[in-house]
């Protein structure tokens, strides 16, 4: 009986093959199966437990129920858990064994005949070799993925605490929808591993070089991006590292994959603008394309005769071996000390020569290999000064156009830090024309501190990170990410003074930008309200015990959210930057801290409304009042209150003691945002506040006052050089010298309470 | 029929195959005879789609070979490895070969497998070195290709086997016009088997002929003269081969037979015998006409 033909024999051989890798595709199943299956099973019966104990322990609480009686706690599933983790990673693994066992042919001369005269075209045994050995992985792993989809929707239904538990995991609300994404998720990533095999043994020619860049390739490409990254950007001026390299780390090898997937619940808050899908999901899946398509192509023109040599295309294998010199060197020379050339080029050579051994298989030429060596390691160090003296090639200067800008992202806590950091989203044009101007600031101050220094030896993160900030050492953290209209994102990080930050103070009054501070309030809130049941807001200044507002719902908070909104977008530039009605109190949230006046009518009807007492503000506590220095500027600048540099030259603090009768008059009309001309201010309860022009006098009448009492002081310290401080707290702190009794003094412990200094004779 | 001409064939610098012209008619049963390193089995390669000439073209049936699955489907490559096939027991290996080759027969290969007896269900990793020859053999002939290529094929095989094989072999060449290349050192068997050869070195075709005309192109002459005559004197023919022992001449001389004999009568021989020579000696003589010798030996 004749064969009847196959239509395709892409077919026959994929099916095949498919067949003689049927048991390893058991034992990764079996793997599949052990990891997260298993976990989830004994997350249920750990939350099962957990819920039994804690119901007897409540009633154990309340009496009911004996102590012995109590179920045993539970054991915590973490012994699971690393058996999970290490049966993954071993299911990952067979990926590439399987590609090694599919693509044998490559690398073992025995196999290439019985393959090669097989009626098969390249395109057909590449394209059934692909597929089938993919097939082989990926089956289980989808398997294992859809008993754990059922295993987490029973876990949902038994589990009372389940959505919770998805909770404590950054704001899933459900923990399916953890399951599905770390399931297509761990799809793409054990794609990419055996796509990345198949990439690598189309390079190779032998079994030695096959398996060990296999395996090799997935540390060094995160390996050498990471630190070569880290080594190199990490020094650039405004370049975080984060937002540089992490998005090209996370989609360009299979543990760069597990990184992102955890970068990706770690920061997934509800709040984050990270995306699974377009944020990551994507760009990996073309990544992973790109490693499988030029498989083909290398595979397309190998020819059958290249198996046995070390590398087919040994392009691939200079690559590799630059990108290792460049990473050595980038380790080397990270604190640009000229000292740590000798020992780079010590142990780059020898990491080089081995490798050049190990693939020429012996020491045949050795004297190429020592030219090739000084070739590469000129290039990069040549590669590594350019990008240093040209800030990464020009990247530290990169400020895209206005015209290319479709919006930015500002991450910063406000002029006056009357915000946690959240990120506002400004799109109009004057908006974006401050920004722009900011930054330019920015980089215009540092192109003169970068002339002006002369400090080789110092390490540039240290020096840039806090020198080029002026003489301003309170500087506020600026994170502006550019989205351009191409798609691409620019993303900067500054520590700015208060010069630079002016450029956003026309943006802070904005209906663009109070929108979003107000909808951030919201979102919190709301958080707040859905998890706890409840949220609430302070009222409180110096001389006062906090006032809560309870809110129980979305309506009492909108009431008062549309207030402030009213507000904010009411209030003059002037009353806003210098304002000149009494300051009442701050109104508190967990992440916002809004100085209130006269100029917010409709918060005051608000806090009033819910028997908020504001005029207790007016009675002054000298107790509760804690006035513990002044300090007077010498300079003429023009500054924030929030970043005013008490420690800076032109400034001078006297630190207060005594009841003076100006401490009332000041405490009345001192202001928490200010941004002018500030020639005094004044520490309460711990906080600097401005004093306004107008009552310099005033301020500077208790400055004296302070100032001659402490030279007093002082001179009968330096006299008698030792004594003791003792708090109101009856804590008791000795100094043997005025500068130890300074220190003292310079604690806030000791010198926010009341305390008597004795001085012994 | 194959076809190949201007072929040429290199790997990395070195020349495997130097520009080579050659045609094999179909149903010949082709001997290729060569040194070392000739580039015989760089050739049945080629005509395996293994390789890929570099220059030149490579044709069966008019069709090119390589990445061409209507051809690669008529042609059957045995060659001198073993190792590849140690994964499957016969069937295994007969269902997988099966799947491939369109005119793959169960009759023949049951036919085969009986009268050779080789166990069906074992591996062949543990089959002996013949017995694994022997099973590729009976694949080969199973697929009922119209090419079938040889190299080394006989290598392992016991004496009784190689009959069995060679007969085999020579049915299925007269029953369906079977053209065969055979690449072997076993220069008996290509005796017995092979109407036609090619010799090769250094990449390059020497001959190519039909056994016959090769075994009567050259001769070896026993002669005894009464002068003593050394190797010059016969500078008239093409002597591959003069060797003086005592008062006997013995030459190795290519030619014909009639004009050598006309030729040397003239120098009035005591004693001339002409005697033919095995393929072997052939082969030895012709190579050592080529440098290719073991007299640098000592």
């Amino acid at each position: 009986m004749t064969a009847q033909k196959l239509t395709d024999n892409t077919y026959t051989n994929m099916f095949y093959k498919i067949k003689s890798n049927i048991r390893i595709s058991v034992v990764a199943l079996i793997l599949n199966l052990i990891s997260a299956p298993v976990i989830l099973i004994n997350m249920i019966i750990y939350l099962k437990a957990q819920e039994k104990y804690n119901a007897a322990y409540m009633l154990y609480t309340q009496g009911l129920l004996a102590e012995n009686a109590l179920p045993p706690y539970p054991n915590s599933p973490e012994i699971y858990i690393a058996v999970g983790v290490f049966a993954t990673a071993a299911a990952v693994l067979i990926g590439i064994v399987i590609a090694m066992g599919n693509f044998s042919y490559l690398y073992k001369k025995s196999n290439v005949d019985m393959v090669m005269s097989l009626p098969l075209t390249t395109r057909q045994r590449f394209t059934s070799d692909f597929l089938s050995g993919a097939i082989s992985y990926l089956a289980p792993f989808l398997m294992s993925g859809i008993v754990s989809m059922i295993i987490s929707f029973i876990g949902s239904i038994v589990v009372k605490d389940w959505s919770e538990f998805a909770g404590q995991l950054n704001g899933f609300s459900s923990i399916n929808d953890l399951v599905v994404k770390l399931i297509i998720g761990g799809f793409f990533i054990m794609l990419m591993v055996y796509a990345l095999a198949v990439f690598t043994i189309s390079c190779c020619g032998s079994f030695f070089e096959a398996i060990a860049y296999t395996l090799g390739l997935n540390l060094l490409i995160p390996g050498i991006i990471a630190a070569g990254g880290y080594l190199l950007l990490g020094n650039l001026y405004g370049i975080n590292f984060e937002n540089s390299i992490i998005p090209v780390l996370t989609k360009t090898s299979p543990i760069g994959g597990v990184i992102g997937i955890a970068y990706y619940l770690l920061d997934y808050n509800g709040d984050n603008n990270f995306s699974f899908y377009t944020g990551w999901l994507i760009p990996f899946i073309i990544v992973t394309l790109i490693y499988a398509i030029s498989s083909w192509f290398l595979y397309k023109n190998r020819k059958a005769e290249d198996v046995s040599k070390p590398f087919v295309y040994k392009l691939f294998y200079y690559i590799v071996i630059t990108c290792i010199t460049f990473t050595i060197s980038s380790i080397f020379i990270f604190d640009r000390s000229s000292g740590n050339i000798v020992p780079l080029i010590i142990f780059s050579a020898i990491v080089y020569l081995i490798l050049e051994v190990i693939t020429n298989r012996g020491f045949k030429k050795v004297w190429l290999s020592a030219i090739r060596y000084a070739i590469t390691m000129i290039c990069v160090l040549i590669v590594i000064s350019i990008m240093d003296f040209t800030d990464g090639f020009g990247m530290v200067y990169q400020i895209p156009k206005a015209s290319q800008i479709s919006s930015v992202e500002l991450d910063y806590p406000g002029i006056f830090e009357s915000y946690e950091s959240s990120a506002v989203k400004l799109k109009e044009k004057d908006a974006i024309s401050n920004v722009i101007s900011m930054h330019s600031d920015v980089l215009d101050l540092y192109k003169e501190e970068k002339k002006a220094e002369n400090d080789v030896d110092t390490p540039k993160a240290t020096s840039y990170m806090n020198k080029y900030n002026s003489a301003d050492y309170r500087a506020t953290f600026v994170k502006i990410k550019y989205n351009l209209k191409s798609g691409a994102q620019l993303t900067r990080e500054y520590s700015v003074n208060s010069d630079v930050l002016k450029n956003l103070s026309d943006i802070e009054l904005s209906d663009e930008y109070i929108d979003q501070r107000i909808q951030s309030i919201r979102s919190s809130i709301f958080k707040m309200i859905t998890l706890e049941n409840y949220s609430e807001i302070s009222f409180y200044n110096f001389s006062e015990q906090p006032q809560n507002i309870d809110f129980k719902n979305m309506t009492e908070v909108e009431e008062m959210l549309t207030a402030l909104s009213t507000d904010m977008k009411s209030i003059s530039p002037e009353e806003f930057y210098t304002p000149s009605k009494p300051f009442l109190g701050f109104m508190g949230l967990s992440n916002i801290n809004i100085p209130i006046n006269e100029n917010y009518p409709n918060v005051i009807k608000f806090l009033e409304k819910h028997d908020i007492n504001l005029f207790l503000s007016n009675k002054f506590d000298p107790i509760a009042t804690k006035i513990i220095s002044i300090t007077q500027n010498n300079t003429d600048e023009i500054t924030f209150i929030t970043r005013f540099n008490k420690e800076a030259e032109n400034y001078y603090t006297e630190t207060i003691s005594q009841e003076y009768p100006e401490i009332e008059e000041l405490a009345k009309v001192v202001q928490p945002n200010y941004m002018g001309k500030i020639v005094y201010t004044m520490n309460i309860n711990g906080s600097e506040y401005a004093v306004p022009e107008e009552y310099s006098s005033i301020a500077e009448s208790l400055y004296n006052k302070a100032k001659g009492y402490n030279q007093k002081h002082t001179e009968e310290i330096a006299v008698n050089s030792y004594g003791y401080i003792v708090t109101e707290d009856n804590d008791v702190y000795y100094f043997n010298s005025f500068e130890e009794y300074n220190n003292l003094l310079a604690d806030k412990d000791i010198s926010s309470k009341e305390y008597k200094v004795v001085i012994q004779k | 029929m194959i076809e190949l001409k201007g072929l040429t064939k290199r790997f990395d610098d070195f020349v495997a195959l130097d520009n080579i012209d050659l045609t094999i008619p179909e149903g010949t049963a082709f001997g290729l005879l060569g040194s070392n390193g000739a580039g015989k089995s760089t050739i049945l390669r080629i005509l395996s789609g293994i390789y890929k000439q570099e220059a030149g073209d490579a044709h069966i049936d008019g069709e090119p070979i390589f990445d061409n699955v209507s051809v690669k489907e008529k042609v059957f490559f045995i060659n001198d490895e073993t190792i590849q096939f140690s994964r499957f027991t016969l069937i295994e290996l007969k269902d997988f070969y099966k799947r491939f080759y369109p005119k793959f027969s169960e009759e023949i290969f049951e036919k085969l497998k009986n009268t050779i007896k080789l166990p069906s269900d074992k591996r062949i990793d543990q089959f002996s070195k013949g017995m694994k020859r022997q099973a590729v053999v009976i694949i080969g002939l199973s697929c009922q290709t119209d090419y079938l290529l040889l190299d080394e094929a006989f290598d392992g095989l016991d004496p009784t086997m190689r009959i069995i094989v060679k007969r085999m072999l020579v049915d299925a060449m007269l029953d369906r016009k079977l053209t065969t290349i055979i690449s072997s050192h076993n220069l008996k068997e290509i005796n017995e088997v092979c109407d036609t050869v090619a010799l090769m070195h250094k990449g390059k075709i020497i001959f190519n002929r039909d056994l016959d005309s090769v075994k009567g192109n050259i001769h070896k002459v026993q002669a005894a003269f009464a002068i003593d005559y050394d190797k010059d004197a016969f500078s008239d023919l093409e002597v591959l081969h003069y060797e003086r022992n005592q008062s006997l001449t013995y030459l190795i001389i290519k030619g014909d037979e009639e004009e050598i004999k006309s030729k040397l009568n003239i120098k009035k021989p005591l004693v001339l015998d002409i005697i033919p020579l095995t393929l072997e000696e052939i082969f030895i003589y012709e190579m050592e006409g080529l440098g290719y010798d073991c007299t640098e030996i000592n």
